[in-house]
């Protein structure tokens, strides 16, 4: 009897340790988050998990950082030389209040921004959870073109349905971060 | 405290409980009906048109679809239904929740309270179920509501603002020097939800778009705009001559408005690319 116990708990500590050893791959559309970065905790027999971590930042004015515009595995898989051809590239940046899980209210706008980081100014209110996301903005022959709105595409955040594979705007998963 | 439940206690997401799932229902059986507005409100939009598609548009003319919006309420239930399904529903809350644990002592308890909140449960059918004729009335009241806002007319302006403020697009006013048609068809105004008794309706509007050759009518695309608004019951949605709906109306117009600009003339897909998925660090760095 004590010895089935004993096997069965190896076998526990041994599954668990194998899942929490495991980093954790996450696809997203449009541009990555540099920081915040996105977190993300796989799923842990002990405390849960499978879910985003909303990283927590110490500042009301947070420098938002993100990846520039093109990015070398979309240039490498341009066969049409498009991205070639673009110029004036700039980013829009978009904060909203979380409320229930859901980018509700949009408290931070700015369009046409020259580089990839971002102080918020006036300040985010504190004790309080945001969504953002990030855009390029660029001119292709002449005309100008936005990338779509970066948000996470898998692992799915917690709330969204797995039905939930259009585009809405706002939508549940774009980055997050919340203030202390 | 987890580092899951950090996370969720900011995201608002709270993590499931199995006994955390008793009073919730519970409350939520008792105040059934009473609706509270939700915050959310987005808009579901399509695919952008390809870039040969938009290489063919060329000076631009608006209209609109001669056929009106259909408006469709979801009917709550009558005032007879409403006692019959209050009643009902008080009358097995009692036993359901208090039995959940597998306690027998909660059955026996649950049965006592079931007449009370029965009686409760129809009385509040009673009260909160909506007759034949007040449905007609507020039906008539939302009715004139969208007809009087003119809903058609504003969004084709709304688009026009919207494409003048974000493109380089140039306009003709009729279609007769343009190039290109886009053609805007509101297909349905809806407030929906379940048929209960006086139940949350959310708002939502559906708009169809065409992009026209005015020459031979062909079409180069055709997509469909949906926008999912605020949430309230029939009669909220119907105070004050229909305040609540006209606001959302115009909340709609210009969220779909912006939008349908955004992505007709301005999105652009990127290619699927390895740089969209990273593995990331575990535990993550601080």
């Amino acid at each position: 009897m004590a010895t089935q116990k004993i096997i069965l708990l190896g076998l526990l500590i041994g599954l668990t340790a194998c899942q929490t050893t495991r980093p954790p791959t996450v696809k997203v559309i449009g541009l990555w988050p540099d920081d915040p970065p996105l977190m993300y905790q796989p799923f842990n027999l002990w405390s849960g998990g499978d879910c985003y971590i909303w990283p927590v930042l110490d500042s009301p004015q947070p420098t938002l950082r993100w990846e520039p515009f093109p990015r070398p595995g979309d240039i490498a898989v341009d066969t049409g030389h498009v991205l070639a051809q673009i110029t004036r590239v700039s980013y829009d940046l978009r904060i909203w209040r979380n409320v229930d899980g859901f980018p509700s209210e949009l408290v931070y706008a700015r369009d046409a921004l020259p580089g990839t980081a971002q102080r918020i100014e006036p300040p985010l209110q504190t004790g309080q959870a945001y969504f953002w996301s990030i855009r390029a903005r660029f001119t292709l022959t002449d005309q100008t073109r936005v990338t779509e709105w970066s948000r996470i595409e898998s692992p799915r955040p917690l709330g969204i349905p797995a039905s939930t594979n259009t585009n809405t705007y706002p939508d549940a998963r774009y980055y997050r971060f919340s203030i202390r | 405290m987890t580092v899951n439940d950090r996370a969720a206690k900011f995201a608002g997401i709270h993590p499931v409980r199995p006994f955390s799932k008793i009073w919730p229902i519970f409350f939520g059986l008792v105040i059934v009906g009473c609706a509270s507005p939700r915050v959310p409100t987005y808009v579901t939009s399509p695919p952008p048109p390809p870039e040969d598609v938009r290489a063919q548009i060329g000076p631009l003319a608006i209209t609109t679809a001669a056929t009106p919006a259909t408006t469709e309420f979801t009917r709550p239930m009558g005032k007879g239904r409403s006692v019959g399904h209050g009643g009902w529903v008080g009358f097995w809350t009692p036993p359901a929740v208090l039995a959940s644990g597998g306690d027998g002592r909660g059955l026996i308890l649950g049965l006592f309270l079931s007449p009370v909140a029965g009686t409760a449960g129809a009385i509040y059918g009673a009260v909160a179920g909506m007759t034949a004729v007040e449905y007609e009335q507020v039906h008539a009241t939302l009715d004139t509501t969208f007809q009087t806002t003119d809903w058609t007319s504003q969004l084709e302006a709304a688009v026009a603002d919207s494409i003048r403020q974000l493109t380089t697009q140039s306009f003709v006013s009729s279609t007769n020097g343009a190039q290109t048609t886009l053609e805007l068809t509101p297909l349905f105004i809806r407030l929906q939800g379940a048929v209960e008794i006086d139940p949350p309706l959310t708002f939502v509007g559906t708009v169809r778009l065409r992009l026209l050759c005015p020459m031979d009518q062909s079409e180069l695309f055709v997509t469909e705009f949906d926008y999912t608004g605020s949430q309230y019951t029939l009669r909220q949605w119907a105070e004050h001559d229909g305040e609540l709906f006209r606001k959302e109306l115009a909340t709609a117009r210009s969220s779909l408005s912006d939008q349908i600009v955004e992505r007709v003339f301005l999105a652009y897909s990127l290619p699927e690319s390895p740089a969209q998925q990273r593995v990331l660090p575990w535990p993550p760095k601080k």
